[in-house]
């Protein structure tokens, strides 16, 4: 007896196991083994793609799933193992004459009627009593439902999905992927890629040229491939974590176990979550819990995120409960920042390392889509390319695949840049430090916030963890700019961490009568003072000019002004530049994934773009030459400038004019 | 008689806040003109060269630049931009939302009588030069603002909630919920669709159909009537530019394949919204003059809806959408949800309006919109929308109305 398996593990993938057990009633042929789908849950679900596409030895497979276009993808990904065969089955109660030829794979159902002269090309389903008439032609991967009569001399194109009960009238083509809905009448020629009802059947939709049979007449934006309707966050009352929850309670469209250690303090998160999306509709999907029910959140879930403190003890415990309780068909990511990803997938068990995933997003995630994607050595290849679908079409992210490295690639060109500037902040103490730098690097030079008000802002201890991992863990060009200044240090020390603890580099005094004080740590003094308006006549004037749309013309400028401040703001401007290549090629895989991560994930002026924009009015590479020769002394610096290509990114959207930096 | 051809053309992002930005109109005409004319296939010589021969000519859509940038006198701007503009004859045009559609109507009437060669349309509004409260006192004069406007919060909300109101009423058989909801999937399809437009406004912004169908809560409050915000659409700031050209400057330059506006419609409508309430009695449109001027539009192209493949329409608010789906003859007034609850407007469907995500979902700077709905027509009908391209779209037809459908402009182009 031939081994058979079956692919499915729904409704009609039983019902084709019945069909076996009918036919070996009459004449024992298969030796049926069992299911294939990816949830193995079921016990009777033996293995999923692999096994069949692994198999040693002669294996007969059946595709019992409806879905035309994943029949498609099966049966081609099958083909390549030439042990694998697909037999026809066709139930005893079928009456076909001779003469109706089959090609292979296909599904013929009980009580169905083939008359003569009839051509069926692989793997379709003709599903319980339907008839099909003299002369009829039917391609690939037609699924053709219960009680539909195909009258002579019709085509059925590949591809195509008719509805239950269906009518065909003779002398007609239907085209290929075309869904005719059920109970319809088809008395005309029907186009291909349509859906159509009714009687007579109409054509109510177009499909759009890459759309696949999917059966579902919602808008083809946001789907994917890959299906996740339960997701577990866990550290939902970081922010961090309540941002990501919303993300895919709104986009996800998923419900969400929202988890944290006290479900009190989830619960009072909830209203935070529903506002940062400006959705009450997505309340409903909001679960809160606490970790008492942690495994039952996760073993029901298709996702699992962990959002936790950033420790890998606190971290690899998760972990390693979350690999006890997943289902083996799910996903698990942890959304660390700095911490190997590695180390963390090898608390899973063996089988389930493959997938798990690094997934590092920004906050706030509603208006910064950045999503570092790290897959470790055990992911799967295939399962990455549909999170990275389901991550960029579902939930929005700009997805960009990273490699395990400190602080990957979007935190390590951004903290290079505004460390180095901290740096050159107590460098020049004297011109005034702080304020000093950041009036040279404003948004006049293509960012949004200037680096050490992102710092302040972003909190002095997260920006310490960043840099120290990256100068403990990396040994590039630039190590020596990921030292923390020891003024820097200090104030992490005393508490002075920035916005969050009411100071830091910056103080904002609020006096009783409501005057409001924006003061700035002297590095000097130790003391806050009072903020420099500082007139730097090369900034002022590539203010005006930005102002009125002349981005040459303020470049230009800032290229052929040599006071001490114009220098030091081209320089790093272009160290920026450089230092986004070079990282971009140790940790990244694709040029355009430099200006994806700056852009997306911190809204600054990407380096193409700022490449670019340079270029309109110099020779850059001939410009680093001049300004930066230490950096072209320790690296072939040609070599990062020979792939820069156009930015897909408008640079001028960046370079802003305000009053304040 | 030229015929008139489309050249091309270009947007901006409407997801910029050129106020944020530190940047004013000039900044924001010159990146709009520069990034139009390539859409062109222009050049600014080539400007320099047209008008040494008189042969081209600028016109300007905008609403109301006096209140939100405190200028007038805009047609004269395009002589900031760059100095191949000097002498170039250039005015603006004014028509509350519909400002765009004038300057298009004027450019085309020039190429139609030869008398230029190439007509620069740059429809443009920055809108976030003061807070919304403001803007939206500034917008009431796009209504009759001394009785409908003024000391009145957001007027325009009101207004077109007004519509919704007298849709009910005019049909007696439209359940209300069946309404509400039709205008709830209007704003769902114009978000979705936002998402395939790299230009658009809410490309990264969340709506669902239960969000949109469930109003007055905290984040989808009400704000006119039965309206809620998710039936308004947005205040945006942005320009759009769409070249026109003659006959013999087609064959000069050897441009192949360019569409031509092949009709038009304009009618101005009482100017008082319960005038316009009482002039559709006895009528089957709650909005009779823009049906009208639909009719026009077809007459002149002698077309009808049947040929028409694509439709970019002044969905200010969903109940304005949901009236011009009737006006452009897909349904018969009063059943205009027909055509939402089978899928005939959306993306996929039969007869897409908005693909480009509409006035909802690209955002509405309001002298643009029209001419920022011209350009997407252009792109639909020549195959270059990119991810919002509607397959084998060969004939389009915008709807762009001023006020609360007081002026009615319609074009439709095609090949």
């Amino acid at each position: 007896m031939k081994k058979l398996v079956i692919v499915g593990n729904g409704g009609f993938a039983k019902e084709v196991e019945w069909l076996v057990e009918r036919i070996n009633a009459v004449s024992p042929t298969w030796e049926f083994i069992g299911f294939i789908d990816k949830d193995c849950s079921n016990p009777r679900v033996i293995g999923d793609d692999k096994f069949v596409i692994d198999y040693d030895g002669d294996l007969y497979v059946s595709i019992a799933i409806g879905t035309s276009g994943i029949r498609e993808k099966i049966y081609s990904s099958y083909k390549n193992n030439p042990n694998i065969h697909f037999p026809n089955l066709i139930d005893p109660s079928v009456l076909l004459s001779k003469r109706v030829s089959f090609g292979e794979g296909n599904i013929i159902c009980a009580g169905s009627i083939l008359t003569v002269d009839i051509s069926i090309g692989n793997c379709n389903i003709i599903n319980l009593d339907c008839t099909v008439g003299h002369d009829a032609i039917i391609g690939d991967f037609v699924t053709i439902n219960p009680s539909v009569n195909v009258s002579g001399n019709t085509t059925i194109e590949s591809g195509t999905n008719i509805g239950t009960g269906t009518q065909i009238i003779q002398g007609l083509s239907v085209g290929k992927n075309t869904i005719v809905g059920a109970g319809a009448v088809v008395s005309k020629e029907l186009s291909a890629n349509c859906t159509a009802v009714g009687i007579p059947a109409k054509v109510i939709k177009v499909h759009s040229e890459n759309e696949g049979i999917n059966e579902r007449l919602l808008n083809d934006v946001g789907d994917s491939k890959m299906i996740i309707r339960t997701v577990t966050v866990i550290g939902v009352t970081g922010t961090m974590g309540a941002n990501i929850a919303g993300i895919f309670a709104s986009f996800g469209d998923a419900k969400v176990y929202c988890v944290g250690r006290d479900i009190n303090k989830v619960k009072k998160t909830i209203p935070r979550i529903v506002k940062s999306v400006k959705a009450d509709a997505i309340a409903k999907n909001l679960v809160p819990a606490d970790f008492s029910s942690l495994d039952e959140c996760v073993s029901q879930s298709d996702f699992i995120f962990e959002s936790s403190k950033e420790d890998i003890k606190v971290k690899t415990e998760i972990a390693t409960r979350v690999g006890k309780a997943m289902k083996c068909s799910a996903i698990s990511g942890t959304g660390s920042s700095g911490l190997s990803i590695t180390t963390i997938a090898e608390c899973y068990p063996e089988e389930l390392r493959a997938r798990f995933f690094g997934i590092h997003m920004f906050n706030p995630p509603y208006t910064l889509p950045l999503c570092e994607m790290i897959p470790t050595k055990y992911s799967d290849g295939v399962l990455k390319e549909e999170l990275r679908e389901y991550l960029s079409k579902k939930l929005l992210r700009t997805v960009v695949e990273v490699k395990d490295s400190p602080a990957f690639l979007g935190n390590r060109i951004g903290f290079q840049f505004i460390n180095e500037a901290l740096i050159y902040a107590e460098k020049y103490k004297d011109n005034g430090g702080i304020d000093y730098i950041d009036s040279l690097l404003g948004s006049f030079t293509g960012r949004t916030m200037a680096p050490l008000t992102t710092s302040d802002f972003v909190g002095l201890d997260v920006h310490k963890a960043i840099v120290d991992n990256i100068y403990e863990n990396t040994h590039d060009y630039a190590r020596d700019t990921f030292v923390l200044p020891s003024f820097a240090s200090q104030l992490v020390e005393e508490g002075k961490l920035g916005r969050k603890s009411g100071c830091g580099l910056y103080q904002r005094i609020k006096y009783e009568n409501g005057l409001v004080r924006d003061t700035v740590y002297d590095i000097n003094t130790g003391l806050y003072r009072d903020i420099i308006p500082y007139v730097f006549p090369f900034a002022d004037k590539m203010k005006k000019n930005i102002q009125e749309g002349d981005y040459q013309k303020a470049l230009e400028r800032l290229v052929n002004n040599h006071s001490q401040e114009a220098q030091i703001c081209l320089s790093f401007l272009l160290k920026y530049v450089v230092y986004s290549l070079y990282a971009t090629e140790e940790v990244g895989y694709d040029i355009t994934a430099a200006d994806d991560v700056m852009a997306a994930g911190f809204n600054w002026c990407p380096p193409l773009a700022m490449y670019q924009a340079l270029f309109t009015v110099t020779d850059v590479p001939a410009l680093i030459k001049e300004r930066l020769p230490e950096i072209c002394q320790k690296i072939d610096v040609a070599h990062y400038l020979s792939d820069v290509k156009s930015s897909k990114y408008d640079y001028r959207s960046y370079f802003k004019s305000r009053r304040k930096n | 008689m030229s015929k008139v051809y489309i050249l091309g053309g270009a947007q901006t992002d409407f997801e910029r806040n050129w106020t944020k930005e530190g940047k004013g109109m000039v900044a924001l005409l010159k990146e709009a003109i520069a990034d139009g004319l390539a859409g062109a296939g222009l050049s600014f010589d080539d400007v320099r060269e047209l008008n040494a021969d008189n042969q081209v000519a600028c016109f300007v859509g905008n609403f109301i630049a006096e209140k939100y940038v405190d200028q007038g006198h805009l047609g004269a701007f395009l002589t900031e931009v760059d100095k191949a503009f000097y002498g170039v004859p250039s005015a603006r045009y004014e028509a509350a939302c519909a400002s765009s559609s004038v300057a298009i109507d004027a450019a085309a009437t020039k190429i139609r009588a030869d008398e230029y060669d190439v007509a620069i349309v740059v429809g443009w509004e920055l809108m976030k030069t003061v807070e919304s409260r403001v803007g939206g006192d500034y917008l009431g004069r796009a209504a009759y603002y001394d009785k409908e406007g003024r000391s009145i919060d957001l007027p325009f909300p009101k207004l077109f909630g007004k519509l919704a109101d007298e849709t009910l009423k005019k049909y007696p058989e439209l359940d209300e919920k069946r309404y509400m909801d039709a205008l709830a999937k209007i704003s769902v399809i114009n978000y979705a669709n936002a998402k395939r437009n790299p230009l658009a406004q809410t490309r990264k912004w969340f709506m669902s159909f239960e969000q949109a169908s469930t109003r007055d809560t905290e984040t989808n409050p009400l704000v006119g009537g039965r309206l809620g915000v998710s039936d308004c659409s947005q205040v945006t700031d942005g320009a759009a530019v769409v070249v026109l050209a003659s006959e013999r400057f087609l064959k000069e330059r050897g441009y192949e394949n360019k569409p031509i506006i092949k009709g038009y419609g304009h009618r101005t409508a009482p100017m008082l919204f319960e005038k316009k309430m009482a002039d559709n009695e006895g009528g089957e449109y709650t909005l009779p003059w823009t049906r009208q001027a639909c009719v026009d539009a077809y007459r002149r192209a002698g077309l009808n809806v049947e040929d028409i493949d694509v439709f970019e329409t002044h969905d200010c608010f969903t109940s304005s959408e949901y009236a011009a789906i009737s006006a452009f003859g897909l349904t018969e007034p009063g059943k205009e949800y027909e055509a939402v609850e089978d899928g005939t407007i959306e993306f996929n469907g039969l007869k897409p309006i908005n693909p480009s995500g509409g006035l909802i979902g690209c955002g509405h700077p309001v002298g643009a919109s029209g001419g920022r709905m011209l350009l997407d027509l252009y792109k639909q009908v020549t195959g270059t929308a990119g991810g919002y391209q509607v397959t084998g779209a060969k004939n389009g037809m915008l709807l762009n109305i001023g006020g609360s459908a007081t002026t009615n402009y319609v074009f439709i182009i095609g090949y």
